[in-house]
């Protein structure tokens, strides 16, 4: 499957400041890719030049094949983008809101009442259609923007911090309408600077800080990518002292230290070590009653990249 | 939810106005409603109306209905319709466009369908609806003013067709001024300039239609017609200029937004060429019989406004853009004409130079049309012409050289430059002979001052040193900006042959037999 979204080694300065510099990643369709980074880090700068609202100095991105820059109807066309922030209309309800955009993408007619019924339904707004927008609550306005976005069916999503200021009961709803998204083949990039905000629902994770990627690619990868080594719970039945000495001959450990009644192991990648690390400990007679990977999970791969520190 | 046909929800039934609206602009049918639920319009408007109603009531029971009751009730009605179409309306256009900014909701309108110039037209469509409900509003008190007498028909006819173009284009220039920044301050600032620009115009309406209810002979007269058709054309230009500028500030930034700009104000050459023509046809001893001296008039007048808004297009970044690059044409000939209509400063300054002399030569050729012999043809006028031209091209290339000295010198600060220098080159020497104690009469006598030496040209001849000032001030022109619009125009070629090679390419690559177009 090719990429619905391809930023190809973009660059973007304001003044002497270099918001974006040289960024590139894509994504496929049926994806959720979170872009990630600190306030400041470029997203925002980013996804913009990706709507086709801001141009980039250097490079290039294609959505569904087609530049933003010399082809932008069509990539528009392709494309749904949510800002940070947008104002409600004033006097105008839900309904009416989703009219008007409906009828600015070129729907005309039943055509148009069914879309608009349609994105209304699928975003749950079915008993606030009549309220006007400024009496909204935040998780409502968001879905409204949402089914706004999907109004002309586009393939590929760019939500920028859609998650920030939701409670997590609306942070949930938001996850499970993005879920439905990426069922139907559709690509999401989504941002935060709040890992959490991400970690349950991107199938992979672009980094970004100082306008540069720090890692790309699923949560998985990058923790292959930029930790060398795996670390490994072990508690036995005996004293954690005599255990961390026993580990601590093992070919292949690294490092360890006590914790929790037990021992971290920080071991080199390959299961045939770890698979002789249990080996050793059983037959030493040390009886291992706890023997688990610890997973690193994104909020870990976010400070180490951001951090710089790659062990 | 990818296909559009509904699966759960069965839309309801349309309406009549709901089938109507399909046919209108979408900004004009949000407009509509937003207008229509809202405060602002609903208040406005019914205070207007009952205001009107009850002063109508009171000035009948107060003043009967005779004669000249009907000039007064007539006033006090178009009064109360003025300051509604010329006033509200125009001054709510400017907060509707304003608030898409406050909201920040531009970049989803601009992502839409929506083409930039649909979003400006269903703004000042639906200021053009607002102003026919105040029309439909007022128009049963019209009309019995009307009957009351004393009033004549074809004043009120022209009155209202007026007010109605006047509310059109106000509205117009209204929201082009709101597209001009997203600042808060700044369109606070424009607010109250608004207010003030309407109030004037509304005071000066109606102390016109005055006038003409008093005299209502004058309308038929033809000076007058012509008059009016003069005066239109200016303000339908300026209207036009103003909903290109609006657009071109929606459009992307890598659109082209100057060539449409530039097309506008070609066109500004054969509308005062008509004018001309038409004021030769008509005029009997309202402008003389001098030709040259009605053609000087146009001149100044056209030449004036090229040279402001060439001002407009000589700060423009000279590169063209990447999107620009793709749109010139592949023959040769094609893309050399073109090139002065295309972006950038020193095509800003071909621009100037090639409208300016199109405009000279064209209203030279109108006095040979109409009688002049070639002789006559190299008088005060036609010279008086090319010393505006030059100074015009002087003016425009003086600040070049401050434009590259940092990166920081914007568009916008290049205008500003170009402006500040064409005031100091008029006020400078004037302030210095005052300060050196010479007479104020003469402080603006200086070769700095383009009025002063094309008065002096057209009445008594070139003062002394004129020539060789003038012919100075050109050449240091062109030794400044040769070399600018010489790579301008380069620039334009080459992309041109790039576009040819790639057309080639395509060409022979699809279809092998196909020439490919040279
Ligand atoms: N229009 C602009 N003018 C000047 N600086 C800007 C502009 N937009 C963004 N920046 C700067 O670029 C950097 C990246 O901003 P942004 O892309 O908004 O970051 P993020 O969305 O990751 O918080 C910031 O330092 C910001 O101040
Ligand atoms: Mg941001």
């Amino acid at each position: 499957m090719s990429a619905i979204l391809e930023v190809r080694g973009i660059s973007r300065s304001f003044g002497e400041l270099k918001a974006v510099d040289e960024v590139s990643f894509s994504i496929e369709a049926g994806s959720i890719v979170g872009f990630i980074g600190p306030n400041g880090a470029g997203k925002t700068t980013t996804m913009r030049i990706c709507a086709t609202l801001d141009l980039p100095d250097d490079g290039d991105v294609f959505v569904n094949g087609h530049s933003v820059i010399e082809d932008a109807r069509t990539a528009r066309r392709a494309m749904g983008f949510m800002p940070d922030s947008y104002g409600a209309y004033s006097n105008t309800t839900v309904s009416e809101y989703l009219d008007f955009y409906a009828r600015a993408y070129g729907l005309r007619g039943r055509q148009r009442q069914s879309t608009v019924a349609e994105v209304i339904d699928f975003t749950a707004l079915t008993a606030s259609v009549g309220k006007e927008m400024g009496s909204l609550s935040k998780g409502m306005r968001q879905r409204l923007c949402l089914a706004k976005t999907m109004l002309h069916d586009p393939e590929l999503f760019i939500l920028d911090e859609p998650a920030a200021g939701l409670d997590p009961r609306a942070r949930v709803e938001l996850r499970e309408l993005l879920k439905a998204l990426t069922e139907a083949g559709k690509g999401v990039l989504i941002s935060s600077h709040i890992l959490t905000e991400l970690s349950e629902m991107c199938d992979a994770v672009v980094v970004i800080e100082d306008g540069k990627i720090r890692a790309h690619g699923t949560v998985d990868d990058i923790v292959q990518g930029i930790v060398q080594h795996i670390s490994i719970f072990v508690r036995t039945l005996g004293e954690a002292v005599a255990t961390e000495r026993k580990i601590l001959e093992v070919p292949g450990v690294l490092g360890t230290r006590q914790i929790r009644g037990g021992v971290v192991v920080d071991f080199e990648r390959g299961d045939e070590g770890i698979a002789h690390l249990l080996k050793v400990l059983v037959e030493s007679g040390m009886k291992p009653v706890e023997f688990a990977t610890e997973r690193m999970d994104l909020e870990d791969v976010f400070m180490s990249v951001t951090e710089g520190i790659v062990q | 939810m990818s296909s559009h046909d509904s699966i759960g929800a069965v839309p309801p039934k349309m309406g009549f106005l709901e089938r109507l609206s399909e046919r209108f602009n979408p900004i004009l049918v949000k407009e509509v409603r937003q207008a229509l639920r809202g405060n602002y319009f609903r208040w406005t408007f019914w205070l207007t109306v009952s205001g009107g109603t009850v002063a109508a009531i009171g000035h009948i029971a107060l003043a009967g209905a005779d004669r000249s009751n009907g000039q007064q009730f007539f006033m006090l009605m178009f009064t109360c319709l003025a300051i509604a179409a010329l006033g509200l309306v125009p001054f709510f256009a400017f907060i509707a466009m304003g608030n898409e900014w406050d909201e920040n909701t531009y970049d989803l309108l601009c992502l839409s369908d929506l083409k930039p110039r649909h979003i400006i037209a269903g703004k000042v469509y639906s200021s053009g609806i607002q102003t026919l409900l105040y029309f439909s509003a007022f128009g049963p008190f019209l009309i019995f003013a009307f009957l009351l007498q004393g009033v004549d028909l074809g004043v009120v006819a022209f009155l209202l067709l007026l007010t109605l173009m006047l509310s059109v284009i106000l509205s117009t220039l209204a929201v082009m001024l709101s597209t001009t920044t997203t600042k808060r301050f700044a369109r606070m600032f424009f607010q109250a300039a608004i207010a003030a620009g309407l109030s004037i115009v509304i005071s000066v309406l109606i102390s016109i239609a005055g006038e003409m209810i008093r005299s209502p002979q004058t309308i038929y007269e033809p000076e007058f017609a012509l008059g009016m058709t003069l005066v239109s054309s200016i303000v339908i230009w300026i209207a036009a200029f103003a909903f290109v500028q609006a657009i071109g500030r929606l459009a992307h930034p890598e659109e082209n937004s100057s060539t449409p700009a530039r097309t506008i104000a070609l066109i500004g050459v054969p509308v005062a060429v008509a004018g001309m023509a038409a004021t030769c046809l008509s005029a009997h001893g309202m402008f003389g019989s001098n030709r040259g001296d009605l053609a000087t008039i146009f001149f100044m007048f056209a030449g004036s406004v090229l040279f402001m808004v060439s001002i407009g297009f000589a700060g423009e970044a000279e590169r063209l853009g990447r999107r620009v690059r793709m749109t010139i044409p592949t023959k040769r000939w094609a893309a050399f004409l073109v090139t002065p209509m295309l972006p950038g400063g020193a095509r800003g300054l071909a621009f100037f130079l090639m409208t300016s002399f199109l405009l000279a030569g064209s209203l030279t050729a109108t006095r040979f049309i109409f009688g002049d012999r070639l002789s006559d043809l190299l008088d005060s006028s036609t010279l008086g012409m090319l010393v505006a031209i030059a100074y015009g091209f002087t003016y425009l290339t003086l600040p070049r050289p401050l434009f590259r000295v940092s990166k920081k010198v914007t568009p916008a600060a290049r205008r500003m430059l170009i402006v500040v220098l064409f005031a100091g080159g008029v006020f400078l020497p004037a302030i210095i002979t005052a300060l050196l104690g010479g007479s104020p009469m003469g402080a603006f006598e200086h070769f700095g001052n383009p009025p002063w030496v094309l008065y002096e040209i057209m009445n008594s001849g070139f003062p002394s040193g004129a020539v060789e000032t003038i012919l100075g001030f050109v050449a240091i022109g062109i030794l400044i900006s040769a070399r600018a619009i010489w790579r301008s125009y380069s620039e334009v070629m080459h992309f041109s042959a790039v576009a040819r090679d790639r057309a080639r390419a395509t060409s022979s690559g699809v279809t092998a037999n196909v020439d490919a177009t040279e």
